[in-house]
């Protein structure tokens, strides 16, 4: 598998947006749309929150960086 | 004429004398020779000399009884034994013998003329010494710091030689003084030729800083020696400085006056030679503490600009380190802030597209009874119809597909 990355998702969610707000979607590409972004929005959570400990648990306990 | 037999004659002499001659003389007279016996009694050749010729001349006797009391007077007041060369005023009886023929027999010697004429040549002496200019030469020399090297005339046997020697090597300061005796006669006639001979000697030794007369210990008479001219033009003329420990008691003798430093016996000589060293050592001791005060000072002074600029770099050190172990907290203060920062705002923006993405969903818009018409696979929007079209409608549940059979135009809504 290859590593998640945050900005690309990002950007692909974006695209996801305005591809739906565009209006000119079939409705099975729709809700193709709707599982591909709410399996990226999941992910990035994850990234998140991932991230945000592992800064928290480095910052405040003057940890090494778990590779 | 009437013959006289050699002894009628020399009667004749004697009784002519004896009636003619008064009782006794004081007669002034220069002591030629003289000599005891062994039976204590003194013979004397008595001499006038005139430009250095003789010029009258007498036998005399001292007999032994009247010879120990004259000899222990005149030696009591003059300071002197009596010698030849002396100059004496005798009272003296003229005899006549038909066989020894003439002689003196001397009953007293007037000791105060004896003085009186040594004083003058003493005098005499020390007015040539001063016409030559050279009285005070020898003071004039240096001395030096600290003589390392003696000459010492002497005689080994005095007594004060002893003394000498053994105040300079066992001194209590360790002080090495190297010394080498110049044998010499010290007393009676033969002394003054011989102390110049042993000054001869020191002069062609080059490696002497300063000579030592002494004698002490001795007899405090025949001193006549060290009034002598020859040795005293020597004394003074001599090229190193002479300290003189001559040991009498009666006035200066004009070798000391001439000498560089009169001493009053031996062992004052040797005290004052060390007493030079102990000064110079004292002077050395004084420099070496004025240069230790000095040192130690600089080096207290050089401590402190030391200690002032150790102290300092501590200071700053630790100020330093303070100023970057803030710096640092306040960056870790940034870097948390900001990571949570932008921690919450890719949260937001997370949030943000998720709600719009669930707010774009047409599932909800479906659910709550609406649909979506597709003509030809788009939606509508706000294009017409006409009769006949096929459309395709989704909604929450189902796909319809139907034809348009009538339009009626909506005034806007």
């Amino acid at each position: 598998m290859s590593k998640f990355n945050y900005k690309k998702a990002m950007e692909r969610l974006n695209e996801i947006v305005s591809e739906m707000e565009s209006g000119e979607l079939d409705i099975d590409k729709i809700s193709a749309l709707v599982k591909e972004s709410s399996t990226l929005l999941k992910a990035c959570k994850k990234a998140l929150t991932s991230t945000e400990e592992e800064i928290n648990r480095v910052i405040e306990n003057d940890g090494e960086p778990s590779e | 004429m009437q013959e006289l037999t050699l002894s009628e004659l020399n009667q004749q002499i004697k009784k002519t004398l004896e009636e003619q001659l008064e009782r006794s003389y004081w007669v002034i007279a220069e002591i030629g020779q003289i000599q005891i016996n062994q039976s204590g009694h003194c013979y004397l050749e008595l001499v006038q000399k005139e430009n250095n010729q003789v010029v009258a001349k007498a036998k005399a006797t001292i007999w032994a009884y009247a010879y120990r009391n004259i000899s222990a007077w005149f030696e009591r007041i003059a300071g002197s034994e009596l010698t030849m060369g002396m100059k004496i005023l005798a009272n003296a009886t003229v005899n006549f013998h038909e066989v020894y023929g003439l002689s003196l027999n001397i009953k007293d010697i007037d000791p105060s003329y004896t003085l009186g004429e040594r004083e003058k040549a003493r005098q005499g002496v020390i007015r040539k010494l001063e016409q030559d200019g050279i009285m005070d030469m020898n003071k004039g020399l240096p001395l030096p710091i600290v003589p390392q090297k003696i000459a010492i005339i002497s005689a080994e046997t005095a007594a004060g030689y002893g003394d000498f020697i053994n105040q300079l090597e066992n001194n209590l300061y360790g002080y090495k003084i190297h010394h080498r005796l110049y044998q010499s006669v010290m007393q009676g006639v033969k002394a003054a030729e011989s102390i110049v001979e042993a000054l001869h000697q020191i002069h062609s030794n080059n490696s002497v800083d300063l000579v030592v007369i002494i004698r002490g210990g001795g007899s405090q008479l025949d001193l006549d020696c060290f009034d002598d001219y020859e040795l005293c033009s020597h004394i003074a003329q001599f090229p190193l400085p002479i300290l003189t420990g001559i040991g009498h008691e009666r006035d200066t003798t004009i070798a000391d006056m001439v000498a560089h430093t009169q001493l009053k016996t031996p062992t004052a000589v040797a005290e004052f030679l060390l007493q030079g060293f102990m000064s110079f050592q004292a002077q050395v001791e004084d420099y070496f503490n004025s240069i230790r005060t000095s040192t130690l000072g600089r080096l207290g002074v050089e401590k402190e600009v030391i200690y002032t600029i150790q102290s300092g770099i501590k200071h700053y050190a630790e100020l330093q380190i303070h100023r970057q172990d803030t710096l640092l907290n306040s960056l870790t203060q940034s870097i948390k802030h900001i990571t949570r920062a932008q921690i919450k705002a890719a949260k937001n923006s997370l949030s943000t597209l998720e709600q719009k993405i669930d707010l774009i969903n047409p599932k909800h818009i479906l659910q709550k009874g609406y649909a979506i018409v597709y003509k030809n696979g788009k939606p509508i929007g706000d294009k017409t119809v006409a009769s006949g079209d096929t459309l395709e409608t989704v909604t929450a549940r189902q796909k319809i597909k139907s034809t348009v059979n009538t339009t009626t135009s909506l005034k806007n809504l």
